[in-house]
């Protein structure tokens, strides 16, 4: 049956509506909605997650007229929360704004059971999701990514091709304040993006000079952090406090960027619901949801299309938390694979430290020059895959006295001081983002113990880093340190893993054409499901070696386009 | 597994998360006392001993105010870091944090880093180390083209493309 209303009502009781049909979008920070529905009340689509790729969706819907709830099960922060320009943001890093939910410990964060995993996934849980704590690292994957298997014998082609994401990028782009500068030799063509690319400050120029002298390539690096006024943002200042929230309000978050825009275009946003289960009708087909408020009440949502934005940990994990007869191994899991093949790119660093002041805790934290010299597979390396790499600041005078102590250098007794000062502001660190294998036992399941607040199974996640990847991060840590060199570092000081990071989670329900070996298909939709859809970094194929939300957000929007393209055939519970 | 200590900024209602909890808010929800608060100083001192243009711990915070700000994060850390050297053999905190370091060294590193954390956060080290961020740096205009200057791009450009076009 064919069922799609466009939108004539406002959706129930949105506390937006309040002032009438369109009002002045306020930037971020709306007081809660609470849901209250009518019998009968059945929203066109319901957005699982308000994260990065739940906000993409959303806005797009909600603008072109469809009825869009969204839960999310974290708050709305209040940019006055974040700490980045506070004496405290480095005691905040231990408590508030610790990038590991375990670590942080917030109401709305769930526990995750990792004694089984080598490096520990990150995530933040609110209106915005990891946008909120995120980089604005903002490249695109290489065209070979997607034919990996073709190109090079190794892991799995994606049911897409480069040609057909493209367009998405550069519409993205746009929503999501990006600065650029166009011209890269990494990639094809792109659009303009909307502004330019940030400085690359004096330590950028440091490595892009030492780049040069190896004939390797490199350039000024994308961001999704505004430089102008821009949809809400306002221009960086640099504080390079990027990742535990901008407190400017010029890194682009969801919050910013796309829920004001959504919920003036009618979406309903419901904040501090835990969905605990995806409802089916007795055709199979998804209608809705059950979520958890605070109190512990529990609600239903109808709706005729769902939509999983939870991340590639939180989705796999509600489709394994909603079994029913029909689906006894979990929701759209015929396959077996939801859950399995989950990719993390693991992130090694090197550090340079130099003789001469560079100023290096200026932003953006964010990234100032990247390099795909080494991202495409080169068998004499003696491994598959590859990485990007990007130059950041090295931060404040803990992060210095952190680096000293994964140097093996003794933080406490005398002569701190001194030591601290030789690295602060006279360094600079190189992440690598490198591709990981996707082994079907990484993988997202549910602990039969640990529970979250409100009492729901957490996710037990597996994560053995393959011998692959360990070559691919001695060779790749190698070469930075030569870069390194070549730009003047006295010294470098090399860490295998990157401190918290990450928190790149895919794979857990991958694309694909065939339904035995896939749980979605090209458009992110379940291969068993036909009225629910995934749009998260569950989706990807092979992890690519990049920072993936401009690419999750872009294959989000692709899927939205989908949807309403083919909405008249969209297949919808009774 | 044992239920996790609650951090003190759990029970902060949303809407009222940009106010600073009062310290004794806080201490009450870590359960810490006037007398922890002189501990945690006593073995930030044996940590971070006066030596030259650096002073000792409690000297760098006279008015425990940015020690205040670490309670209000990790109180509730820094709370089980003191029972656990309560328990601790040793006459006095140089000798407790000598055995805590032999016994339980991941903990004796997780004091050590937070009392270092709140230590390179006090006003007057940023003044000693000459830190000047957390501060606003508009770029000036053409700061941007500045360090692309002399060509810097130019034989990246000259180049040309280094990606891979696989066959569809
Ligand atoms: C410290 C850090 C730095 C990062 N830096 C970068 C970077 O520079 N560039 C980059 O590209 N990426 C970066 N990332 C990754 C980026 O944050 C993610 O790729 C992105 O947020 C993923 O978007 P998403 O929509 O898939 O999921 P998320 O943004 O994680 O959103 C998922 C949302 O679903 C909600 N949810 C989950 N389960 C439920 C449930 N049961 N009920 C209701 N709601 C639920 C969560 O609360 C969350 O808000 C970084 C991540 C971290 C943690």
């Amino acid at each position: 049956m064919v069922l799609w209303r466009l939108r004539q009502q406002p959706c129930p009781r949105s506390a937006f509506y309040q002032g009438g049909w369109r009002v002045t979008i306020k930037r971020g920070n709306y007081e809660a909605t609470e849901w209250q529905s009518k019998p009968g009340d059945r929203a066109d689509v319901l957005v699982i997650g308000g994260g990065a790729s739940g906000a993409t969706v959303s806005k797009f819907l909600a603008h072109e007229g469809l009825h869009v709830v969204c839960l999310e099960q974290g708050t709305w922060v209040n940019t006055a929360e974040y700490t980045g320009n506070r004496r405290e943001y480095e005691l905040s890093m231990f408590g508030r704004w610790h990038k590991n939910p375990n670590a942080r410990g917030l109401p709305e964060d769930y526990p995750l059971e990792v004694s089984n995993c080598d490096i520990d996934p990150v995530m933040y849980n609110a209106v915005g999701g990891g946008s909120v704590h995120f980089g604005g690292m903002w490249p695109r994957i290489m065209p070979s990514d997607f034919r990996l298997k073709s190109t090079f014998g190794i892991g799995d082609d994606w049911p897409i091709s480069w040609e057909e994401l493209w367009p998405f990028y550069d519409l993205n782009d746009q929503d999501w304040g990006c600065a650029a500068m166009v011209g890269d030799p990494a990639f094809p063509i792109m659009g303009t993006p909307p502004m330019p690319a940030h400085p690359i400050n004096d330590y950028g120029r440091r490595f892009a000079q030492g780049m040069n002298k190896l004939g390797w390539h490199w350039w000024p690096a994308p961001n999704a952090i505004a430089n102008q006024n821009h949809h809400g943002l306002v221009p960086c200042v640099r504080y390079g406090t990027c990742e535990s929230g901008c407190p400017n309000g010029s890194k682009a978050s969801a919050d910013i960027t796309h829920w004001p825009y959504a919920i003036r275009d009618g979406a309903t946003l419901v904040t501090r619901a835990r969905v605990r289960e995806i409802t089916i009708d007795s055709q199979g087909l998804a209608s809705g949801a059950i979520f958890l408020d605070v109190e512990g009440n529990e609600h239903q949502v109808e709706a005729d299309v769902v939509v999983m934005a939870a991340n590639g940990i939180g989705t796999a994990r509600l489709l394994l938390m909603s079994t029913s007869n029909r689906f006894p191994q979990g929701l759209a899991n015929s396959s077996g694979l939801v859950g399995r093949r989950l990719m993390l790119n693991p992130c090694p660093m090197v550090i340079g430290v130099y003789d001469e002041p560079l100023h290096s805790w200026m932003g953006p934290a964010g990234q100032n020059v990247h390099s795909f010299e080494f991202y495409e597979t080169d068998e004499s390396r003696g491994h598959a895959l590859g990485g990007s790499w990007m130059t950041m600041p090295t931060g404040g005078p803990y992060a210095a006295a952190e680096i000293l102590a994964q140097d093996g250098d003794d933080i406490h007794g005398p002569g701190l001081l001194d030591k601290v000062g030789e690295i602060m502001g006279y360094s600079q660190l190189v992440a690598m983002v490198t591709a990981d294998l996707p082994h079907e036992d990484n993988r997202v399941e549910l602990d039969s113990t640990l529970t979250d607040s409100s009492g729901l199974p957490a996710p037990r996640v597996t994560y053995k880093q393959d011998a692959n990847s360990d070559a691919l991060i001695d060779w790749h840590i190698d070469k930075v340190g030569e870069a390194l060199y070549a730009s003047g570092a006295s010294r470098v000081i090399n860490f295998p893993a990157m401190p918290d990071q990450p928190g790149h989670l895919l794979g857990t329900a991958r694309m694909g054409n065939d339904p035995g070996t896939s749980v979605v298909d090209k458009y992110g939709r379940s291969h068993d499901v036909p009225n629910l859809y995934v749009v998260d970094g569950s989706v990807f194929v092979t992890s690519c070696a990049i920072s993936p939300t401009g690419t999750i957000t872009a294959l989000a929007l692709r899927t939205a386009h989908h949807l309403l393209q083919n909405a008249i055939d969209q297949l919808t519970p009774d | 597994m044992t239920a996790p200590v609650l951090p003190p900024y759990y029970e902060i209602p949303p809407a009222e998360r940009t106010a600073a909890l009062p310290q004794d808010v806080v201490m009450q929800r870590c359960g810490l006392t006037n007398d922890d608060l002189e501990l945690l100083r006593d073995y930030g001192d044996v940590l971070l001993p006066e030596n030259g243009r650096a002073p000792r711990f409690s000297d760098a915070d006279p008015d425990g105010e940015v020690l205040g700000l670490a309670l209000a994060q990790v109180g509730h850390r820094l709370a089980q870091l003191l029972a656990v050297l309560k328990t601790t053999p040793g006459a006095d905190a140089a000798e407790r944090l000598e055995a805590l370091q032999a016994a339980q060294p991941d903990r004796f590193t997780e004091l050590r880093d937070l009392l270092v954390c709140c230590y390179l956060s006090t006003p007057m080290i940023w003044e000693i180390v000459g830190y000047d961020g957390r501060k606003q740096h508009l770029p000036e205009p053409g700061e941007a083209e500045s360090y692309l200057a002399g060509g810097l791009l130019d034989q990246v450009v000259a180049r040309g493309p280094i990606y891979i076009t696989p066959d569809n």
